[in-house]
């Protein structure tokens, strides 16, 4: 991808060099850093990743800044941002760009993305089903629940998450929530209805 | 009645937004605040905001500024009557005008 471009339909609204992005398509909304949001709104589809990094090392005084910019296509990617793949060739990791290339912690690349509210969720969350599972401690159960289990059932809504650690470097994560379809829960492993 | 026959002031001028907590009850937590940043305090307010979904254009401006001049942190909690005090330490009243005003210190 030579000339980056953001998706259409995105609301931006800027805060101290910070961005928050509404997608309206999938109603997601974004937090970027200064790096992300910098990269994010020179995704026009005719600044080329070159130029992106030149204007980053000028704003910004990112070191590595090409680098800097290939991580923030790739986090920009993960979060629906962009209008086509960015090939992960050329893509540093956090850790390799920390290590190696001696660039500050902040300045790379973040993007914290929520799915916008529905009125269900804004009511009192009363629990009708729980699920337990047994996850690594390095994670949250939180963490867990947003990354592996809420993109499974979308609509449902978490209303407690308690943890409880059972050694050798796991957590038994359990997990009480409102699942609108009325019809049971529909996790399997553990999964247990109220009624 | 008015508030005058209570002994209280009315305001005149919206009072500015001083502390945004983000924050959860879990049994047991220990209270551990951390600093959000601007864009992080508006993705919080905007999580529990049902208009966002259908008029993002209105409510993001309008959070924005709510969170504009805030200090805004963020921590799971444990019980609400230790955790009161802790946030109340975060605020100052300003004596002139009955203004809450952010102390930056934890």
């Amino acid at each position: 991808m030579e000339y980056p471009k953001k998706v259409d339909n995105l609301y931006l609204e800027r805060l101290d060099g910070e961005l928050c992005v509404y997608d309206w398509e999938r109603k997601m909304v974004h937090a970027l850093n200064p790096t992300a949001a910098s990269v994010l709104e020179m995704c026009d589809g005719q600044t080329s990743v070159a130029q992106m990094a030149a204007r980053l090392e000028e704003e910004l005084n990112v070191p590595q800044a090409e680098n800097v910019v290939w991580l923030s296509l790739a986090e920009l990617e993960q979060a629906d941002l962009l209008a086509e793949k960015v090939g992960d060739s050329k893509t540093l990791s956090r850790r390799e760009m920390l290590k190696a290339m001696g660039v500050a912690v902040a300045l790379l690349p973040v993007v914290t993305s929520i799915v916008a509210p529905t009125p269900a969720q804004a009511q009192t969350c009363v629990p009708n089903c729980t699920y337990i599972d047994f996850i690594p401690t390095q994670i949250s159960c939180e963490e867990w629940w947003q990354n592996s289990i809420s993109p499974e059932i979308p609509e449902a809504v978490l209303c407690s998450a308690s943890s409880r650690d059972v050694g050798d470097g796991f957590q038994e994560c359990t997990f009480e929530y409102f699942d609108p379809e009325g019809e049971g829960c529909r996790m399997e492993n553990g999964a247990e209805n109220f009624d | 009645m008015v508030v005058e026959s209570l002994g209280s002031q009315t305001g005149r001028q919206p009072l500015p937004v001083g502390l945004i907590v983000s924050t959860r009850y879990e049994a047991g937590s220990d209270w551990q605040p951390q600093p959000l940043t601007p864009a992080r305090a508006l993705l919080a307010l905007m999580d529990n905001t049902v208009a966002t979904r259908q008029r993002p254009e209105k409510t993001m401006p309008i959070l924005k500024q709510a969170v504009t001049g805030a200090a805004a942190i963020t921590s799971k909690r444990g019980e609400a009557r230790t955790i009161a005090p802790l946030l109340l330490k975060y605020l100052t009243v300003d004596p002139q005008g009955g203004h809450n005003g952010v102390s930056k210190e934890s």
